[in-house]
């Protein structure tokens, strides 16, 4: 046993030099072709549908659903609560103008030395307006995140990681690794259900591709009954794997969204979603 | 601490036959799991159910159950020693997993 | 159309095992019947999630079908390992190690692969 984790050491090693040399545009290519092989049929700007892009039975209900989205009293209310001036008389206009800024999120903050989600941009607005900051998962976060969304529709996923910065390049390695490291009781990689097992089946669920992951969050999930936001999904996958959820907002799921994100640049914003 | 060395008391004077540091004992090895936990939180790699198995293995030895309390614990204590074995592996193992 | 296929897989597997079916009935019932329990048990091996196996609802197909099993692992001890840890085959593998990371009990996984050698 451990004589075959030696030798496999020596592989890994001699890949893991070859690969620290792959730029981040290097993987999001290498990304891209993993799923625009594994589905061949599937037009790239479709990945940005999640499941639906390779799931047709789904796809039909999925679209039937679309007509009366499910999301849309969320995005109601967020964008009331958006225009709801603050206590200082200010409101989030002074700090996100038309809000329609889901584009310019995540991103590398060179002075703060880290990723900045909207979700976090939206509590620290708050709170530097005097308000209290809202509960990161679902409520109103969630509803502001809708609307902001619903209203960027149409821009194209453009996550940068500044070159002249080492550190931005690290937090997206250490997403990268997070994103491909195995863990909890039932020894799953995010990767391991969504690339390897993308558009196979679980039970009667089939896996959704990583490919556009991000492009429609938050979401409207049937079995929340509500919009959620990215973080909050994040938890629920790791929870599912058995293992312990990091907190929403915090280094690690920032990180991982920095990443993940940027697999899907250059595809279309969509969001809120919904799904099941 | 007191109450866990009463009740652990009562439990093994029944089985053993007088051995008083049950208690004692008890705090040592939950001591010892969460610390372990720890360990594996630091290497990002605790899993879900570790925390709640050391919780029940309290509520347990409060109730004087020594020996569910015991197994709770060595449970924990295992699933935290699994979640660091798994870290290091992964640690070399994950990016053979990135396309290329 | 796969369903059909495995259908017929299976029956021609069971002809050419035709000797070896008497040693099913020596087989313990009980731990077969057990096997089958645990296997099935979304709680515990949940090997439908991933797997088509013998008269299962809604099967997933991340794994393999799982048929002929003695067949393909003539030794019981290859099978037990595949699922006490199919790390130890291929690290990359997305199956759960169901022993190394104690999914389920030493004797749930010898029932279970009690009962994998019925299909």
């Amino acid at each position: 046993m451990l004589r075959k984790y030696a030798i496999l050491l020596a592989a890994v090693m001699a890949l893991a030099w070859s690969s620290t040399h792959a730029s981040p545009e290097d993987d999001r290519m290498a990304f891209e072709k993993y799923f625009t092989t594994k589905f061949p049929e599937v037009p790239l700007n479709d990945f940005q549908n999640g499941i639906y892009s390779v799931d047709p039975v789904a796809r039909a209900d999925w679209e039937q659903i679309e007509e009366f989205p499910p999301y849309e009293l969320a995005v109601d209310a967020g964008e009331a609560e958006y225009n709801k001036p603050f206590a200082n008389g200010k409101s989030y206009s002074d700090c996100f103008g038309d809000g329609a800024v889901r584009a310019q999120y995540p991103y590398w903050d060179s002075e703060r030395r880290e990723v900045i989600t909207m979700e976090l941009a939206i509590n620290e607005c708050r709170t530097d307006n005097g308000e209290k900051p809202l509960k990161w998962n679902k409520g109103k976060i969630a509803e502001l995140s809708a609307y902001m969304s619903y209203i960027s529709r149409g821009q194209a996923v453009d996550v940068k990681i500044p070159e002249d910065d080492p550190e931005a390049l690290a937090a997206y390695e250490r997403g990268k690794q997070f994103y491909y490291t195995k863990r909890g009781q039932l020894n799953f990689s995010c990767f391991d259900c969504h690339g390897t097992g993308a558009g196979k089946g679980v039970r009667l669920e089939k896996l959704s591709p990583a490919l556009g992951h991000t492009t429609h969050w938050p979401v409207y999930r049937s079995k929340w009954g509500a919009v959620g936001t990215l973080h909050r999904r994040f938890g629920g996958c790791n929870r599912q794997v058995r293992a312990k959820n990091f907190k929403s907002q915090g280094q690690e799921y920032r990180e991982l969204e920095y990443f993940l994100t940027y697999m899907s640049n250059g595809l279309e914003l969509n969001g809120p979603g919904a799904r099941r | 601490m007191k109450k866990y060395a009463i009740s652990g008391l009562l439990v093994l004077s029944l089985v053993a036959g007088g051995a008083s540091l049950a208690g004692d004992e008890f705090e040592a090895a939950w001591q010892a799991a969460d610390d372990k936990r720890k360990e594996a939180a630091g290497m990002q790699s605790e899993w879900r159910d570790t925390k709640k198995m050391l919780d029940k293995a309290k509520q347990a030895a409060e109730k004087g159950d020594i020996d569910t309390a015991m197994s709770l614990v060595a449970m924990a204590h295992e699933q935290a020693a699994d979640g660091i074995v798994q870290a290091e592996r992964e640690a070399v193992m994950w990016i053979t997993r990135v396309p290329r | 159309m796969i369903k059909k296929t495995l259908t017929i897989l299976s029956l021609a597997v069971a002809m050419t095992l035709g000797s070896f079916g008497g040693s099913i009935a020596f087989a313990d019932e009980e731990a077969v019947n057990h096997g089958k329990s645990v296997a099935f048990n979304r709680q515990k091996g949940n090997c439908l999630s991933c797997h088509m196996m013998d008269d299962g609802d809604q099967p997933g197909t991340q794994g393999p079908p799982l048929i002929a099993m003695k067949l393909r692992f003539p030794d019981p001890k290859d099978l037990r390992a595949r699922i006490y840890n199919p790390l130890e085959f291929n690290p990359n593998t997305i199956m759960p190690p169901f022993g190394l990371h104690n999914i389920l009990s030493d004797e749930e996984i010898d029932a279970i692969v009690e009962y994998l050698y019925t299909l």
